[in-house]
């Protein structure tokens, strides 16, 4: 094992480096690693985040540059496979040993700039390469290293209420009189309506003017025609004129904005239609100026009305032509749109020389700590940006603390390296460039490459039985994200599941099932093997150390109704180990329930889904582990384990925390997160099989030997009432006969995870789900039709969802899952309809979303019924229906 | 009635309880009792799991109870019994007639005000949590409104009661009616204290058509209100509890769930 320093997914570069370096050479790029992350986003539709690192080999000496870019959720997929184009042509490239600090990125022959017609796709790709490149150039010491950044105040955006102020529904006084005046400017969003508009900005200056300030007055937003926003930019530099506004109001793009149709939105994005606007915001500066009586280029001092470019401008060619004609009052300057940090500085560069008045503003952008620090570098290393104002993010974004650090502090390169401990928490893809040689077969998990939400868990609650419900021809009725019905359409007979506990499960058995100490007593009077042990209330300490005493260490403590191994644990070898392990289920959610001590029993941990006369599915369970390639490190292992189990429906939000526990696992073995395990060597990062905790699946139901199966069916028969059930069981080896080896029932879950089974790491996967819903179908007489591959359906969504961008929603989840039909508001206050039409996972799927819709809706039902219709093209909303 | 009062629940020929949407442990701890002692004189084996559960009979047929409610009543139909929005509409369905409901999120007082204009006043409304016990997440709310104004005045407390916390409102329309509850178990009407003659003939058959529409239910009690021109589906409660509460001790009812449970031994 050799222990390196931190990294983010690091490689041998020792190979790659040499071969590409000649004679003389600087520092050459031998790889390139990309991780791709889950950003913020609701109801499966994410936004993403892409870092990279580019690391070079400088004689003995490796530098790691490390960059981020992020995009809309619309856009991740086109940015990551252009991402993925881009980065090997980076591998080889040289690095200068002097960069121009205007344009430093200009002597890296592979680099390729951003261009005005690039896409957004394209512009996150490249952003994120252009900061790796960027921070690599000061960590080989081609440009001046980052050093310290002062911190930045946050600068808050306020909406203007659309009444007066000091009217009833003026919100706005209060935040304006309660501002601490941290931030550079007032920054304010304007109704439309100009005469509310103005005073609004008299009413802003004068809380400005009585807290014995006089802060610049930002004012954006609002539709207005070219004729308008004239009448606008007069009236407001009236006001400047008069001092009834303050020395410095700035009017970010007055122009005609936030059209309604959606042709005319297009439109408006258009290039002709940015460079009209373009046009338009010249001669709007120079009524302004005219007005005030400044001219152009000319002192910054004096009253002033600055109009600002921002989201019609994105290439520095257009910042060099805007200020051809009549100087801009300024600029705002935004890296989602732009996608490039170089770039900015060379507008920054253009519009200053053009006319040192104009106010080049540097905005904030999305994303992680990462983009933050890049953004503040910039800005303190550009003295052409007079402000950096960052908004208050509107949504949280990971973290990605820089490595060691709780924030960005000295440092030669723009950050210090990322925290891979973090990062693994939230990556969804890698790549390497070169790639990286391949597992054998056998260590090689699952895909599911039909899944269209790569990093989203689609097995949630019952959805997979719902679905099957409707692929049998069944009506289904939604009541709550657990709890759904099923109706036979010829008869009404009805069947329904909570999560996955039928309709055919006994209340009694379910109660049952929840209490481990019961469920023990219910199996050891069948005979069946549990382990030794007992159940006792939470603050009967004593009770539970006597009983530990009596049969001896080691022991497992748990909460007698707990789950997803909270607060368990095992091994416990010592009255000081059981006593932290008390305390622990005393302090969790399940401290109520009770705790259970029992004789600590070793085997491999197996999940069974068996019902009253069959085993369906085995699954042999895991700890989290990895296995070495001489290569990464642990942590970088981890990262590239967690992007496999991101496109595994069932483990996708499952993934390995590297936490206290897993540093203890690692010391057991002489390692620690940062060691680098040699080829084929497997790590186990903890003790504890399950799931949640980065436990990996091996589906072995061939293997399973028959009286194992037949042990498993006794089990579930054992609990009256209860029709099936998953069995957490402990043995030597599924493939011996059960009298041949020790096995011991630890669980019975009434209402086991079906997915498990579905989405195995290893091994085939299982449609236990169809099974499940036959079995209770039969219960209740309800014939079941042939499963369909594809359906149609008609949905009928209830409760709040209308005026709530639910249709709007809806579109989105249908594109997004290859759903095509229609939405449509119906009659009453309180319906939405719609056809779906699709594969049937997908449309079960939509089905099952539907329940959630967007923010600010409450669906209290939603009811499907299978049609036959013809099939629908694209999704769109309707006229309304009755 | 004031404005915007809690809930004080329509009489019942009995003079009982409004019941809770889910049973109190002590009632349930109760029932259990009753039901070990009444089936060790039926001389069946019986294994108490703790003071909730016990397990009757032996290798041929065991059935697990939970107080009265036997492992042959399914928990679907609990939940489906838990919230009388779900129930009402699942019955209404069915063709069965039902006290008119509406299930409205808590976040939204014009929504809750149009959906209880529908319904038309009075209009009783209460808390439920999908997927929990009401009152252990947020504080229950049980009031009446008899008006726009007294609509306004109760949904305060349901906005009280919510601190921020996402929870759903039952409205039900409340019109004056005489209840009286159907027991039934193992799909024979036991008990209807408060009818007799054909009133109780088609109270017994209505409350028979409401269990067999619930899916593995074959015991429980059902409670109607007849009001002036009908008789109306307004609760199911599968855990056979309404008598225990009264000081009496329903033995008969304990006999009876034990006597379909084990009919054939």
């Amino acid at each position: 094992v050799v222990t390196k320093g931190p990294g983010l997914i690091r490689a041998a570069l020792r190979g790659a480096g040499r071969r590409s370096r000649g004679p003389g050479d600087g520092a050459r790029i031998g790889t390139v690693e990309l991780v791709r992350y889950v950003g913020p986003g609701r109801a499966f539709i994410h936004s993403h985040g892409m870092v990279v690192q580019v690391t070079a080999v400088d004689g003995d000496r490796t530098r790691r540059g490390i960059g981020e870019a992020v995009t809309a959720p619309a856009q991740s997929e086109a940015a990551w496979r252009r991402l993925r184009a881009l980065a090997p042509d980076l591998v080889g490239t040289a690095m200068p040993r002097r960069a121009d600090p205007a344009d430093p990125l200009a002597g890296v022959a592979a680099w390729q700039p951003v261009r005005a017609a690039d896409s957004g796709a394209v512009r996150a790709a490249k952003l994120a390469l252009e900061m790796a490149l960027l921070d690599l150039l000061m960590k080989v010491g081609a440009l001046p290293p980052a050093g310290e950044v002062p911190p930045v105040a946050k600068q808050p955006v306020h909406r203007m209420p659309s009444a007066p102020p000091g009217a009833p529904a003026d919100h706005l006084t209060p935040v304006l009189r309660d501002d601490a005046g941290e931030s550079w400017a007032v920054r304010l969003r304007l109704t439309g309506d100009p005469e509310l508009d103005l005073a609004w900005l008299r009413h802003a200056a004068a809380i400005e003017r009585a807290a014995g300030r006089d802060r610049p007055v930002w004012l954006f937003g609002g539709n207005r025609e070219p004729a308008a926003a004239l009448d606008l930019v007069r009236r407001t530099a009236e006001l400047v004129g008069r001092g009834e506004a303050p020395g410095l109001v700035l009017l970010e793009e007055p122009l005609r904005r936030g059209p309604q149709s959606s042709l005319a939105k297009y439109q408006e994005r258009s290039a002709l239609s940015k460079l009209q606007r373009r046009s338009e915001l010249s001669k709007l500066q120079q009524a302004a100026d005219e007005a005030l009586g400044r001219t152009r280029p000319g002192p910054a001092g004096g009253p002033r009305l600055a109009i600002v470019a921002g989201e019609s401008l994105s290439a520095v060619t257009q910042v060099r032509r805007l200020c051809e004609q009549w100087p801009i009052g300024g600029i705002h300057l935004s890296l989602a749109r732009w996608g490039t940090l170089a770039g900015f500085r060379q507008a920054a560069i253009v519009a200053k020389r053009r006319d040192p008045a104009t106010l080049v503003l540097l905005g904030g952008g999305r994303g992680s700590r990462l983009s933050a620090a890049a953004l503040e570098w910039l800005a303190a290393a550009t003295p052409e940006i007079d402000r950096y104002v960052p908004e208050p993010p509107p949504v949280e974004w990971p973290v990605l603390h820089p490595a060691d650090q709780g924030g960005v502090g000295p440092r030669t390169g723009l950050f210090a390296g990322v925290d891979v401990a973090e990062l693994a928490t939230v990556a969804d893809d890698t790549a390497a460039f070169p790639p990286m040689a391949p597992p054998p077969a056998a260590q090689r998990p699952n895909r599911f490459p039909d899944h269209p939400l790569p990093g989203e868990a689609v097995g949630r609650r019952s959805v997979l039985l719902e679905t099957e419900a409707l692929r049998a021809g069944l009506r289904t009725r939604r009541l709550s994200r657990e709890v759904f019905l099923a109706e036979e359409p010829a008869s009404g007979r009805t069947i329904g599941f909570t999560d996955s506990e039928s309709s055919a499960t006994g209340w009694p058995a379910a109660v049952s099932a929840a209490r481990k100490g019961v469920t023990r007593d219910l199996l050891a009077g069948q005979g069946l093997p549990v382990p030794e042990g007992a159940a006792f209330p939470t603050v009967d300490r004593a009770a539970a150390a006597e009983l530990a005493e009596k049969l001896g260490f080691p022991l497992v403590v748990k909460p007698a109704g707990g789950s997803k191994g909270v607060a368990v644990t095992v091994g416990i070898a010592s009255k000081e180990e059981l006593h932290r392990a008390l305390d622990e289920v005393a302090s969790s959610p399940y401290a109520g329930t009770g705790v259970v001590v029992e004789r600590f029993v070793t085997g491999d941990d197996y999940r069974v889904l068996a019902t009253r006369r069959e085993v369906l599915s085995v699954v042999k369970r895991q700890p989290a582990s990895v296995v070495g390639d001489g290569l990464r490190t642990i942590e970088e292992l981890v990262v590239v384990a967690n992007a496999a189990r991101r496109q595994n429906p069932h483990l996708a939000r499952r993934v390995i925390r590297i936490d206290a526990r897993v540093d203890d696992q690692l010391r057991r073995q002489d390692l620690t997160r940062t060691s680098v395990p040699e080829t084929g060597r497997r790590v186990r990062l903890r003790a504890e099989g399950n799931f949640s905790l980065g436990g990996e699946s091996f589906e072995v139901l061939d293997s399973t030997h028959p009286s194992v199966r037949e042990l498993a069916v006794a089990v579930v028969a054992a609990v009256p009432g209860l029709p099936h059930a998953g069995l957490d069981i402990l043995m030597d080896d599924h493939r011996l006969p059960a009298e041949q080896q020790t096995i011991t029932i630890l669980e019975v879950n009434s209402r086991p995870v079906q997915s498990i089974h579905h989405f195995p790491m290893y091994g085939p996967p299982r449609d236990v789900s169809r099974r499940l819903l036959a079995d209770a179908a039969e219960a209740e007489g309800v014939a079941l039709a042939e499963a369909a591959d594809e359906l149609t359906v008609s949905m009928t969504v209830r409760g709040r969802v209308q005026a709530v961008g639910y249709r709007r929603w809806m579109v989105r989840a249908a594109k997004q899952l290859g759903v095509a039909g229609w939405v449509a508001n119906a009659a009453g206050p309180d319906l939405v309809r719609a056809v779906l039409h699709g594969r049937a996972r997908w449309v079960g799927m939509l089905v099952r979303l539907a329940f959630d819709g967007p923010p600010g809706a409450t669906v209290v039902e939603v009811s499907a019924e299978p049609v036959e219709l013809a099939a629908p093209n694209g999704f769109t909303i309707h006229p309304d229906v009755p | 009635m004031s404005e915007g009062k809690a809930y004080e629940g329509v009489k019942d020929g009995n003079g009982g309880p409004v019941r809770g949407a889910v049973p109190s442990l002590a009632e349930v701890v109760a029932a259990s009792a009753l039901l070990e002692e009444v089936a060790r004189e039926r001389g069946l084996d019986v294994r108490r799991l703790d003071e909730e559960l016990v397990v009757c009979g032996d290798g041929r047929r065991r059935v697990l109870f939970h107080g009265l409610v036997s492992s042959s009543t399914g928990k679907l139909a609990h939940a489906l019994c838990s919230n009388d929005a779900w129930l009402r509409a699942h019955l209404a369905r069915h063709g069965l007639p039902v006290v008119r409901t509406r299930l409205v999120g808590a976040d939204d007082a014009d929504f809750a005000l149009r959906a209880a204009e529908d319904l038309g006043f009075p209009v009783r409304m209460r808390s439920f949590v999908a997927g929990h016990a009401a009152d252990s997440v947020v504080e229950p709310v049980d009031r009446i409104a008899t008006s726009v104004d007294s609509f306004h005045q109760a949904w305060r407390a349901v906005r009280d009661a919510a601190r921020g916390i996402r929870f759903q409102v039952i409205l039900e329309h409340r019109s004056p009616g005489t209840v009286s509850d159907i027991e039934i178990i193992g799909g024979s009407a036991v008990a209807a204290p408060a009818l007799a003659g054909p009133d109780r003939e088609q109270a017994e058959s209505l409350a028979l058509r409401v269990l067999s529409a619930l899916p593995n239910l074959t015991s429980g009690e059902v409670r109607l209100i007849t009001g002036a021109h009908q008789t109306m589906v307004d609760s199911v409660d599968p855990t056979l509890r309404s008598r225990m509460g009264r000081g009496g001790r329903p033995r008969s009812q304990a006999a009876a769930v034990l006597s379909f449970e084990f009919s054939d031994t």
